[in-house]
């Protein structure tokens, strides 16, 4: 120890720092599920929003906990949808293809809107669907 | 290339699906600093838009600019949004060069005289009718007075651009200028930091391709969505300084609990920039949370503001009224990340509300 030339010593990180940011996060999705359960309405909370350190992130991640969904969407990169343990709040996590997290979201709905099909896809895939029907049967079968 | 080709159908020939475009939308969203609602809007808008004629010149710079969105952290973001627009010029990224490059550029400005993006990275040096940076023989003034006029925008990266930057600095020996000290007639955005982060560029980029119009700017040209608050404002630390926290040296306990770095010279508090939610390099971490104050490197002059260790003393603190007064009265982060919050709503309502201005230019 005598040899150490810096004598770094990282005895707390500063990331592990709760800085009371988290709690008005939950506040905010308390009230969107609220409102969810009443009407049907529900949205969404950008975890970029507010200032959180990532033990503030911890915090929420185990406060909400783990529900009974959850998916993985390929595309242009790996999103990742918990269902939390309160029906209808969900993680949602944006990757990019590198892994890298792009954006993060606390999504209050029946469904959230990333798992959707969108129209202009599904009308690309019907025509696809619909030129395969349309092909000579051997061709189809083949 | 079809020019009436919408970025909608780019999209679907490029194989890119709807998923992945609203995914990059609400990407956008989170940085723009817009509600999570808007994400979905922004997939909507840009899908129908054509795609813009982009030129870039690159003046009296250092090239850590272009660096710093080449090496951006979101590969998939920026190479995404530059398929979207026509990069028509960039001397560093483009394959031609010499003679051919150059009559590229004058094609492009011909071909789409009004309705190109100009993008300026570098200060204009005037001494010598701007002989001290010349490209192809003529000088940067000359070339920026030309490419402004078919301009229907120019966005200056870089503080250099923007303000002058460092080789505005004193003595300035090549009378370096921002381009707003040339160009009068334009509209000009300006997006400062040395270098400035990637992808407030590409957001601006992306304003641009959802309302076909140029962000909301405050008083020194600068997108609000990106720099309406204060590194202070946004900062992780900031309880700490609410508390009263600071490390006096940079090797204290207070520095190695994460303290405050105000007593360090960190200029956080009168610099307005997102480092400190967009954070850099893969987000890991901004000067801030890797322990040093900020150098304040967005703001104009900020190499000839006296040492980047000597605290702010309370006369610097003029152009941050909200902070020093929500500092004065004691009043908690909470309040102030609550203000902060209620601002973002509320730019978005007053652009929604706005859609008769969403017209695409030219």
């Amino acid at each position: 120890m005598q040899d150490e030339v810096f004598p770094l010593r990282f005895e707390r990180a500063p990331a592990a720092v709760l800085t009371g940011n988290a709690r008005p996060v939950l506040a905010e999705v308390a009230a969107l599920a609220e409102r969810f359960a009443e009407s049907g309405a529900g949205g969404a909370v950008d975890l970029a929003a507010m200032p959180l350190s990532p033990a503030d992130v911890d915090w929420l991640r185990g406060t909400l906990g783990r529900g009974e969904v959850s998916a993985v969407i390929e595309a242009a990169g790996a999103s990742s949808v918990e269902e939390t343990a309160f029906a209808g709040v969900w993680w949602v996590t944006h990757r990019n293809p590198l892994g890298e997290v792009v954006a993060e979201l606390i999504e209050v709905a029946a469904v959230p809107a990333i798992i959707a099909a969108a129209r202009e896809d599904a009308a690309a895939g019907a025509a696809r669907l619909a030129a395969i029907v349309a092909a000579p049967a051997a061709e189809a079968l083949a | 290339m079809n020019p009436a080709k919408t970025i909608g159908e780019r999209l679907a020939e490029a194989g890119v699906s709807r998923r992945a475009f609203l995914k990059f939308c609400t990407a956008l969203a989170s940085m723009m600093a817009l509600p999570p609602a808007a994400g979905p809007a922004m997939a909507q808008a840009i899908a129908t838009r054509e795609r813009p004629s982009v030129i870039w010149l690159p003046f009296q710079e250092c090239t850590g600019c272009t660096e710093s969105i080449t090496r951006s952290h979101t590969p998939t973001l920026e190479s995404l949004i530059f398929d979207l627009v026509s990069l028509d010029y960039q001397e560093t990224l483009m394959a031609a060069a010499g003679h051919q490059a150059e009559a590229v550029l004058a094609a492009a400005m011909k071909e789409n005289f009004g309705k190109y993006l100009l993008i300026v990275d570098g200060s204009v040096p005037l001494v010598e009718d701007g002989a001290y940076s010349c490209t192809a023989g003529r000088s940067n003034l000359a070339l920026l007075k030309e490419a402004a006029q078919g301009a229907a925008a120019i966005i200056c990266v870089g503080t250099c651009s923007s303000y002058g930057g460092i080789p505005r600095a004193a003595p300035n020996p090549t009378q370096a200028v921002p381009v707003s000290a040339v160009v009068k007639d334009r509209p000009i955005v300006n997006v400062p930091g040395c270098p400035p982060i990637p992808v407030v560029i590409t957001g601006v980029l992306a304003h641009y391709l959802t309302f076909g119009n140029l962000p909301e700017l405050d008083p020194l040209g600068r997108p609000k969505a990106f720099y309406g608050e204060t590194i202070h404002d946004r900062c992780y630390r900031r309880p700490f300084y609410d508390q009263g926290r600071f490390a006096k040296t940079f090797d204290d306990e207070g520095a190695r609990s994460g303290w405050c770095l105000y007593e360090l010279g960190c200029k956080g508090p009168v610099t307005y920039n997102a480092c400190a939610t967009l954070k850099w390099n893969a987000g890991t971490s901004f000067p801030i949370q890797s322990g040093h104050g900020c150098l304040g490197c967005s703001e104009p002059d900020f190499w000839d503001r006296g040492s980047f260790y000597r605290p702010l003393a309370a006369a610097d603190w003029g152009s941050a009224k909200t902070v020093g007064a929500a500092a004065a009265a004691g009043v908690a982060l909470g309040a102030a990340a609550a203000w902060a919050a209620r601002r973002r709503q509320d730019r978005f309502v007053k652009e929604a509300a706005a859609p008769a201005d969403r017209k695409p230019e030219g």
